[in-house]
């Protein structure tokens, strides 16, 4: 190949290499137009625990007892007027009815159950992530010796 | 095609490098021994002391001497312990704290360091799960320099729990520039023998030794759920041919009242653990399994372990050979 030729082709794919550098730019000055015109606030959903509740998952010290005992029976009502009340009561963090608050409703990591009668809430951690396209509550608390930590994995009831 | 020959030039070399890399690397840490006095008294202050060595086989900065530490949860550690140590590079004595929440281990794939302690050891070879690791770190940070030979000894001082126990403790020896890797060259663990903790409160709680009871957790209230096993497989007994073992127990409480649930109740039935094996477990929530009224705290359960029809019944065998019930005292501080 003479060495004509040879700058020849050097000369067409710096020309092309420009024309496609001329395109992307373009592209993105587009693109950044678009996105600056839109003017969206988004706005992290309000959580709501509203619903009944039972356990599907039962952990005590972090070691995983759901086997172990009968956990089935147990529900939760979180009524939209922020009442709760239990059925088949097992060790939780309230023992009685009452009525419940979260700490933050956009991003909750605690939930605050005062019963009935009672000044003070009891508070419990709490997760809310959605596992399998269920949403769950994660509630951790210790009902009888301090030392001890439970960790109850609620679902809604669906029926 | 002379970088092709190049590479294959410089292969071999990088390999031997890295054999020879990896045969310094493995020379590192040494947890030699830990000295302690094989018992103490509940609520006194018990003394471990780990002797160790350190040969850096590279230069290394910023780097802190890591020490795990397992221990029975009932006596709260992380808030009843000093660490302190002397080393033949630091001038007078030293102190380690514990690794403040938000750092993880280099290695610890997310992991804590006591979560991936427990993930990789456990605990070890005690046969109860109520234990915890807690891993401290030295205050300074190190640069070590390759070649240099160090030791130390680390001092913990612990006041231990109110109860009476027995428990092979663990002690865990590491390095930040190595975080929980896999490398048995940078980390060391060791286990002291059965450890007694004498004159507290309660019956002796075993961790070391597997007997045909156990019961956990160690501490609980009324409110608590409790699993109680019946282990028939550490030795011959009188339940082995029994095709169901049932849970028998009686519960005291504070106000002299006492509450029991025997035998042949769908709620007194063991789940067998595994369809080959002799081991039987109950969980329950103690107060609503005995029907405990609001106002009275259970103090003990005393209990046994029966045949379908009740005809046998295992209880404790003391060394007179006499029997009597096993058991669980409500303790919690």
């Amino acid at each position: 190949m003479s060495i004509f030729k040879k700058i020849d082709n050097m000369k067409k794919s710096l020309y092309k290499q420009f024309t496609l550098l001329l395109i992307f730019m373009t592209a993105m000055i587009v693109s950044c137009d678009v996105f600056e015109t839109e003017d969206k606030v988004y706005v992290e959903s309000e959580k709501t625990i509203a619903g009944n509740w039972k356990i599907v998952e039962a952990y005590r010290n972090d070691v995983n007892i759901t086997d172990l005992m009968d956990f089935s029976k147990f529900r939760i009502k979180f009524d939209s007027n922020n009442s709760y009340t239990i059925e088949n009561y097992l060790p939780f963090v309230v023992s009685n009815n009452g009525s419940w608050n979260l700490d933050d409703p956009q991003y909750p990591f605690k939930i605050l159950f005062t019963v009935e009668g009672a000044t003070e809430p009891l508070v419990s951690d709490l997760n809310f992530p959605i596992v399998n396209g269920k949403r769950q509550i994660g509630l951790t608390f210790s009902p009888g010796c301090h030392s001890n930590q439970y960790t109850y994995v609620l679902e809604e009831v669906t029926n | 095609m002379k970088l092709y020959n190049r590479k294959n030039r410089i292969t071999p070399i990088v390999k031997l490098s890295s054999v020879f890399l990896l045969f310094l690397l493995t020379q590192c840490l040494y947890l030699d021994s830990v000295d302690y006095d094989p018992t103490v008294k509940a609520g006194e202050v018990a003394t471990f002391t780990m002797n160790i060595r350190v040969e850096p086989a590279e230069n290394s900065s910023d780097v802190r001497l890591v020490i795990g530490y397992l221990v029975p949860k009932s006596w709260d550690a992380a808030n009843n312990t000093d660490v302190t140590y002397t080393s033949n590079i630091d001038e007078g004595t030293k102190t380690m704290s514990l690794i403040p929440e938000g750092n993880l281990p280099r290695n610890g794939n997310g992991l804590t360091w006591e979560d991936g302690l427990k993930n990789k050891y456990g605990v070890g070879p005690n046969v109860l799960d109520d234990m915890e690791w807690i891993v401290y770190w030295s205050d300074q940070v190190y640069s070590v320099t390759n070649g240099e030979k160090l030791t130390a000894a680390i001092s913990l001082k612990t006041k231990t729990g109110p109860d009476n126990l027995r428990a092979k403790l663990g002690f865990f020896l590491n390095h930040t520039n190595d975080g929980l890797s896999n490398s048995t060259d940078h980390n060391k663990v060791m286990y002291t023998d059965c450890f007694e903790v004498v004159e507290g409160e309660g019956s002796v709680i075993d961790f070391c030794e597997l007997h045909y009871n156990s019961a956990q957790p160690i501490n609980a209230t009324k409110d608590d759920i409790l699993t109680i096993k019946f282990q028939g497989d550490i030795g011959e007994n009188i339940l082995d041919n029994a095709s169901e073992v049932y849970f028998c127990g009686t519960a005291y409480t504070d106000n002299g009242n006492s509450y029991t649930v025997c035998g042949l109740e769908d709620k007194a039935q063991m789940q067998k653990e595994n369809e080959f094996g002799h081991t039987y477990s109950l969980t329950f929530w103690p107060a609503g399994f005995f029907g405990i009224p609001d106002d009275e705290a259970i103090i003990r359960i005393d209990y046994s372990f029966q045949n379908e029809d009740g005809s046998l019944e295992l209880q404790q065998t003391s060394d007179d050979e006499t029997e009597s019930p096993f058991l669980y005292e409500f303790i919690c501080k």
